[in-house]
């Protein structure tokens, strides 16, 4: 903890990922308080690269720590597709496909 | 008491030997879990978080899964974090012609001693305004939670070590070591053995893998599902909410639908998270060990929300993925000793419903290693319960692995 816990909880903790509003003190807590020990968990249990980035711009920073922590991050934050957030009103229309019953 | 106590490894920290590994760790029972990956790297971090029986056939499956419940609302306040909460949830009806089912439904679900409730049409709209016009009715179950899976994985993995339980994540199981026929550990693929008295394989869609080399088979058989993430931004409600039309995708019955909804088995499920987004299931498909995305499958998730919440036009989707759920022929999961290995037990196989059903089958898996009685006859879960056309099918449909 020492150093990692003057970071917690205060102006001086860097936030991670904007759009979730996760601080490093958050990642430190949850991978102290679950002994997580990799990154795509600790992504999933604090969200952190989860938002709207979708991890294009925190990524960096969050593979840049969890390599710190001893970690290979390869492959936690892998986009998975749609790589950009699309309107539901796009999948109207497209095959509509009849019904079960009639092919 | 730990003296006497069998040493026992489990193999796969999924939801399901994370349960075993907490409720065998507070019994003072020696206990090691063991993961090729990190904790909870499975399916059990690719599914949703719902706890159900509304879903469940009435009977004895729907009694396995409200004991789950009862022991998940025990455990829930020393587990800590996990979002559980205890909304209940809803099926709602496709057309006039679910209704009849679905009050059947109800009455046999009433008849089993669970408190569920038909809903008609103006109840429904009551309950969930955002619902189509068009929607004839639901069916509402009050015991029904939901939490976060990892979490819960997590949260359970986290109090088993502070009672003394050993974790090896990382380290990938070679084979199940014997000694005079009895299972003697496991022994890892970087060459090393870690002994023990017993051996408890949970490890989901993989769990034939580790079976098969002891001339054991079991009919687990990789069955996808996709979920849709939304970004955050309009929510249709609080309650969670799925079709009536799931149950009949669930046990593979005959549907009225669009052929695509049809093709990937495709049921809505509306699950409202604390993140202030929302998921949108499911899809069901047996399509081997792959889950890499598929568009597909994904607009057609899209296009039956909308079937029954039209104004989510306007939300927008995030990102989708898929996961793998461990299904059996019989949709119950195999949690039993093996007669032929003695010292050798199995828990996995519970499809859709492992995140809601980790609980009792971490209490039955401990109260077979305890010798104590269990709370619920066990021969439905039996190890060797499959006849051996069962076997030879579920072999075929094996032979869709990529
Ligand atoms: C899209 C989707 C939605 C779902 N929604 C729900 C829901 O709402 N509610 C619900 O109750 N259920 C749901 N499920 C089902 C649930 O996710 C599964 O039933 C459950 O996660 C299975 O847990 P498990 O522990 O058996 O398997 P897993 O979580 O897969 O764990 C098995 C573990 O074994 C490990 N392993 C395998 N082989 C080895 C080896 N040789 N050596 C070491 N380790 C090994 C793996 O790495 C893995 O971590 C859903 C599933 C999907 C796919
Ligand atoms: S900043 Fe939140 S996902 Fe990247």
């Amino acid at each position: 903890m020492g150093q990692d816990a003057d970071l917690s909880g205060s102006d001086r903790d860097p936030v991670v990922c904007r759009c979730e509003a996760v601080r490093v003190g958050d990642l430190l807590g949850a991978r102290d308080a679950w002994a997580i020990d990799s990154l795509r968990q600790l992504k999933l249990l604090t969200r952190a690269g989860m938002g709207i980035c979708q991890g294009r711009v925190c990524g960096p920073l969050l593979e840049a720590l969890a390599r710190g922590w001893g970690w290979d991050p390869t492959g936690a934050l892998a986009s998975r597709p749609p790589a950009r957030p699309w309107p539901m009103q796009l999948a109207r229309g497209t095959d509509e496909g009849g019904r079960a019953d009639e092919r | 008491m730990t003296g006497q106590s069998p040493r026992v490894v489990v193999v796969g920290a999924g939801v399901i030997g994370a349960a075993i590994t907490f409720v065998l760790s507070r019994a003072g029972v020696p206990v090691t879990l063991v993961d090729r990956g990190p904790l909870g790297g499975g399916t059990s971090s690719r599914c949703d978080g719902n706890v159900l029986v509304i879903d469940k056939d009435p009977g004895y499956q729907g009694a396995l899964a409200h004991l789950s419940q009862e022991l998940l609302h025990a455990w829930a306040g020393e587990l800590g974090e996990i979002e559980y909460r205890r909304p209940g949830s809803y099926l709602a009806l496709a057309g006039d012609d679910e209704v009849e089912p679905a009050r059947t439904w109800v009455a046999d679900q009433r008849r089993g001693g669970l408190d569920f409730q038909y809903l008609e049409a103006a109840a429904t709209h009551r309950a969930m305004p955002d619902l189509a016009a068009d929607v004839p009715g639901s069916v509402y179950s009050p015991t029904d939670s939901t939490l976060n899976p990892l979490a819960y994985v997590a949260a359970l993995v986290a109090k088993s070590r502070q009672r003394g339980a050993a974790t090896r994540p990382h380290s990938p199981v070679a084979a199940i070591a014997t000694s005079g026929g009895r299972a003697a550990g496991v022994q890892l693929e970087d060459g090393s053995t870690l002994a023990a008295d017993v051996v408890v394989v949970a490890a989901g869609v993989w769990t034939p893998d580790l079976l098969e080399p002891l001339g054991v088979t079991v009919p687990i058989v990789p069955r996808r599902g996709h979920l849709v993430v939304t970004t955050k931004g309009p929510r249709f409600g609080d309650v969670k909410v799925m079709e009536f039309g799931y149950l009949m995708a669930k046990f593979g019955r005959e549907r009225t639908v669009p052929a695509d909804v049809d093709r990937y088995g495709v049921a809505l499920v509306y699950e409202p998270t604390r993140a202030g987004n929302f998921i949108l299931g499911s899809s069901r498909e047996f399509a081997g060990f792959d889950t890499t995305p598929n568009p597909d499958v994904l607009r057609a998730i899209v296009r039956r929300a909308l079937r029954f919440y039209p104004a989510m036009a306007e939300a927008s989707v995030l990102r989708g993925f898929a996961g793998l759920r461990p299904w059996t022929p019989d949709h119950l999961p195999v949690v039993g000793w093996v007669p032929a290995v003695p010292g050798l037990l199995v828990a996995a196989g519970h499809e859709g419903d492992g995140i809601g059903l980790a609980a009792v089958t971490g209490q039955l898996v401990g109260d077979l290693i305890r010798q104590e009685r269990p709370p619920l006859p066990m021969e439905p879960l039996a190890v060797d319960r499959f006849g051996p056309d069962v076997l030879q099918e579920a072999g075929v449909w094996d032979k869709t692995r990529i």
